[in-house]
């Protein structure tokens, strides 16, 4: 069954099109990110499904049944906002009781569901306090433990980590995750934070100017991505523009010929081809094959890896990262290297 | 001591002097006038010659002065209401809607905050008696209602401006509708500011001269009216009494505001 | 859009009602005033509406600029002027002072709390509060009698106007510079001083400036506040001496001379609206660069 579908989905702000016919599903107990710059729409797609957007044309759908002619207060769904928007002048217990206080349920069973909710997110015994006296990242757990205990039929976030700062942030990440799998709700995700896409998701879907560009698997996302956008914004990459012959060269515009191999070009002639910087190993000597000979123009640390900037042309540069080794540690600025990669490490998709 | 440490000291004296002057030119006037309204005699004076209450009693027994008061509060009550009431849909249209003309009625609405009251009572006088409108206590709140409203627009604008919509999205999310959530969270904090603006309101209206002068007649005379009127004739410490007992009902409504909503904004 | 509305329908109708309330009672009043100071005082005219004729006349005007009432306006724009340059000056270091320097938070609070109490109590009870300084037996002739001068008779001066509305301007002029103050980045006094310059050319130099913003927007308001003032004048003048303000009570409530009254309140309300919109945009651009 789908958790969550959403059919044709317009949305207009004035002039603006903000969504162009996007359409998704997410299957029941899946975890969903949407994925995209700002201003791609994203977060946009997730307030018409909770409500808060009328769309100009389509259809949302939670659990089989039609909800986008439903005001926000009907559709049972869980929302996790990005400043977490808990109440200031409830206690922690009333904010998180304030939906089950709405759905009428006695007052024994509500003080039993928040307080399974905040042992949930590790903040027992926090009844008491005021939003104002919690951190950053104890108030998005309260906000979670709000959006869950009312036990909805799917959970909504809209980039709940992005206010707060690294180390919380990828703590959190997994936390989100785990509860996630231990309530098995149909989750929609939204972040601009690529890292958190893939870590978290079950499945991907790129956005950009309001158009879906890809859904898929992280990992699909990555190694294969669908177009130059979904390259560029996923992940790192070195980009050549060029031209595809069907002999497995692909020549790029400034004359460098490179092998590719069959399962990784899209059946395009004009194309953009990208390689991963973790796919390039720099050596002394040339390989066998796609080894272009280059220096080394910049040099920087980036504690686990190493990142280098390889000038093959004056034009061209080239992005290569590695993991930290003896070898690396050998390298220095100016350095005349070869880098290379195999035919499976790079690949071709339409512009 | 060089320039630099004597400009300093000069510097820490003038600002500290003005302050303890400032406090001073504040106080010491309603602080005096309470002394000298314990005068017994029939003059003004001071020092006092004693001490008695007799004005107090005169002024709190006088007919004139009690109907006055009547007067006065009612009026001031009501048009507060009426001011909040309205003021609080305009604000939150204004808040979170666009639409054109919306500078435009902001300067409408404010324009009687940059109008002379008296200009504001002649203009209400004259237009009454053109289109003969009766009714002198509906009139004098209709009036009041021009001096208030502006006010509680703004400080309760400045209220709206500061809340934070998606505390109601989180509400409605939850399952509460447009009315529940706005008993049970818009109105809880926007509160402190529109009783903030109630008591502006209140101070306002109690204090208008200027306008409500053109509006009463002789059964509906305010407090302030009818002081003016006795002082015309009579000189005597009864105004001491009266003015003490503004006084209070003027730091009464300061330590209200205060413990309601506040200063702290204006310390940090 | 639709849904917009049909979901805030209630705040509109409301908004609408204020719109209607107002247009009628603020907008048609005053336009109604307006015409009337162009109408001819007619007071022993056959077939006038009360004792005027409806016409197109500057006489009004003339009559309102002139003489003994001219010299009653120039009266007030003085008293304006005094007390708006004496209010901000005597405000200018407690703002500062509430704005920048840290600390004596317990007293900053009295302060406030005097302040807003200033307002809050009332023109009336100030009024009379100051007519018991300053009368004759008053406080501060008794004052002078002890320390062996002469009594003077404040009541009846422009002095007296002047020393009573000063002490209400005071706290509108604080409360509304402490803003403007405390915006002022510290950056750029620290800039000034690393470069070089000691407190005093600092502050002249930079504090001051960046602050004219602030101190032209608090003295307009002071102006509009004094030239409009009613109570005051008419107790503390102790009918020697009026303002604008007085003058269209008596031209009105006692003189029943209406186009003349409503010129007055015309010249007011110009002399108050120009302060506080059209110098403002002036003066403010120029002082911004």
């Amino acid at each position: 069954m789908l958790g969550l579908e959403v059919k044709d989905i317009h949305s207009q702000y004035g002039a603006n099109k903000v969504l162009n016919g996007v359409s998704l599903s997410v299957e029941d107990g899946k975890f969903l990110t949407l994925l995209g710059p700002s201003g791609c729409g994203k977060t946009t797609l997730l307030r018409v499904v909770a409500g808060f957007n009328q769309p100009t044309k389509g259809e949302v759908y939670i659990k089989g049944e039609r909800v986008d002619l439903d005001p926000p207060y009907k559709r049972d769904v869980g929302l996790v906002f990005q400043n977490y928007a808990l109440f200031p002048h409830m206690t922690i217990f009333n904010n998180v009781a304030y939906g089950l206080r709405l759905r009428k349920l006695g007052k024994s069973e509500i003080s039993d569901r928040v307080r399974e909710a905040l042992e949930l997110v590790r903040l027992s015994g926090y009844e008491d306090r005021l939003p104002k006296q919690l951190s950053g990242g104890e108030q998005q757990r309260i906000a979670m433990a709000r959006a869950l205990v009312i036990r909805p039929r799917i959970l909504l976030l809209d980039e709940p980590l992005s206010n707060l700062d690294l180390k919380l942030r990828q703590h959190l990440r997994l936390e989100i995750k785990s509860i996630q799998s231990k309530t098995g709700l149909t989750t929609l995700y939204v972040t601009h934070d690529q890292t958190e896409a893939l870590v978290m998701s079950d499945q991907v879907a790129v956005l950009n100017k309001g158009v879906i560009q890809q859904i898929g698997s992280p990992t699909h996302i990555y190694e294969y991505p669908a177009n130059r956008f979904v390259a560029d914004f996923v992940g790192e990459g070195n980009v050549f523009e060029g031209k595809f012959s069907q002999d497995g060269t692909f020549t790029t515009e400034d004359g460098l010929s490179i092998q590719v191999s069959e399962g990784r070009t899209a059946n395009v002639e004009r194309g953009v081809l990208y390689v991963r910087p973790e796919k390039i190993s720099i050596t002394k000597t040339a390989k066998n094959v796609n080894s272009f000979p280059g220096r080394i123009r910049v040099i920087v640390y980036e504690g686990p890896t190493v990142r280098y900037l390889i000038s093959l042309t004056p034009s061209r540069e080239i992005l290569a990262v590695e993991q930290i080794t003896e070898l690396a540690s050998l390298r220095n600025e100016g350095d005349d290297v070869y880098v290379s990669w195999s035919p499976d490490g790079s690949a071709v998709v339409a512009s | 001591m060089n320039t630099s440490n004597l400009t300093r000291l000069l510097g820490r004296i003038i600002i500290w002097g003005t302050v303890v002057a400032t406090i001073l030119y504040l106080w010491a006037p309603l602080a005096i006038d309470l002394l000298m309204s314990f005068e017994p005699g029939v003059v003004l004076r001071f020092p006092i010659t004693g001490v008695s209450l007799k004005w107090y009693q005169f002024f709190f027994t006088n007919p004139l002065f009690i109907n006055g008061m009547v007067v006065s509060f009612s009026l001031a009550i009501v048009s507060a209401i009426l001011a909040v009431a309205l003021a609080i849909p305009c604000s939150m249209a204004f808040v979170r809607f666009r639409f054109p003309g919306k500078g435009a009625l902001t300067s409408l609405f404010t324009a009687p905050l940059s109008t002379p009251s008296v200009v504001l009572g002649v203009a209400l006088l004259y237009f009454f008696s053109v289109i003969n409108f009766g009714a002198s206590f509906l009139n004098l709140i209709i009036g009041h209602l021009l001096l208030t409203f502006p006010y509680s627009l703004r400080t309760i604008t400045a209220t709206m401006f500061g809340f934070d919509m998606s505390l109601e999205e989180a509400s409605m999310n939850l399952g509460a509708n447009e009315i529940e959530t706005f008993q049970r969270i818009t109105l809880p904090i926007i509160s402190p500011g529109i009783i903030a603006s109630f008591i502006f309101a209140i101070a306002v209206s109690l204090d208008d001269v200027g306008m409500t002068q053109f509006l009463v007649t002789a059964s509906t005379q305010t407090l302030n009216i009818a002081l003016l009127g006795y002082w015309r004739w009579v000189l005597d410490p009864t105004v001491g009494a009266a003015s003490a007992f503004l006084i209070f009902v003027g730091v009464a409504l300061t330590l209200l505001a205060e413990r309601v909503v506040g200063l702290e904004r204006f310390l940090l | 859009m639709n849904y917009l509305i049909r979901r805030n329908f209630p705040l509109i109708v409301v908004a609408l009602i204020a719109i209607v309330l107002f247009g009628m009672f603020f907008l048609a009043p005053m336009f109604f005033l307006l015409r009337t100071s162009f109408w001819k005082y007619a007071p022993n005219a056959v077939g006038a509406r009360g004792f005027m004729i409806p016409a197109f006349t500057f006489e009004n005007f003339q009559r309102a600029l002139t003489g003994t009432y001219l010299d009653y306006v120039i009266l007030t724009l003085r008293v304006g002027v005094v007390s708006t340059v004496a209010a901000v000056v005597l405000s200018y270091p407690v703002a500062y002072w509430i704005a920048r320097w840290q600390g004596h938070t317990r007293l900053k609070r009295f302060l406030l709390i005097t302040l807003i109490a200033s307002f809050l109590v009332g023109s009336m009870a100030r009024v009379f509060a100051w007519y018991s300084m300053l009368t004759g037996q008053g406080f501060i002739n008794s004052l002078l009698s002890i320390l062996g001068f002469q009594r003077f008779r404040f009541i009846g001066t422009e002095l007296a106007i002047e020393i009573c509305q000063v002490q209400y301007l005071i706290s509108v002029a604080t409360l509304s510079l402490v803003s403007p103050l405390k915006n002022l980045d510290p950056k750029f006094e620290e800039a000034s001083k690393s470069l070089g310059a000691e407190e005093v050319r600092t502050f002249l130099n930079v504090t001051l400036p960046l602050s004219l913003p602030g101190i032209v927007a608090a003295s307009l308001l002071c102006f509009a506040i004094t030239v409009s003032a009613y109570v005051t004048p008419l107790v503390l003048g102790a009918g020697g001496i009026l303002m604008v303000s007085n003058l269209v009570t008596v031209a009105f409530l006692q003189v029943s001379n209406y186009p003349l009254g409503a010129a007055f309140a015309v010249i007011l309300l110009v002399a108050s609206f120009v302060s506080m919109y059209v110098l403002e945009k002036a003066l403010l651009s120029r002082v911004r660069t």
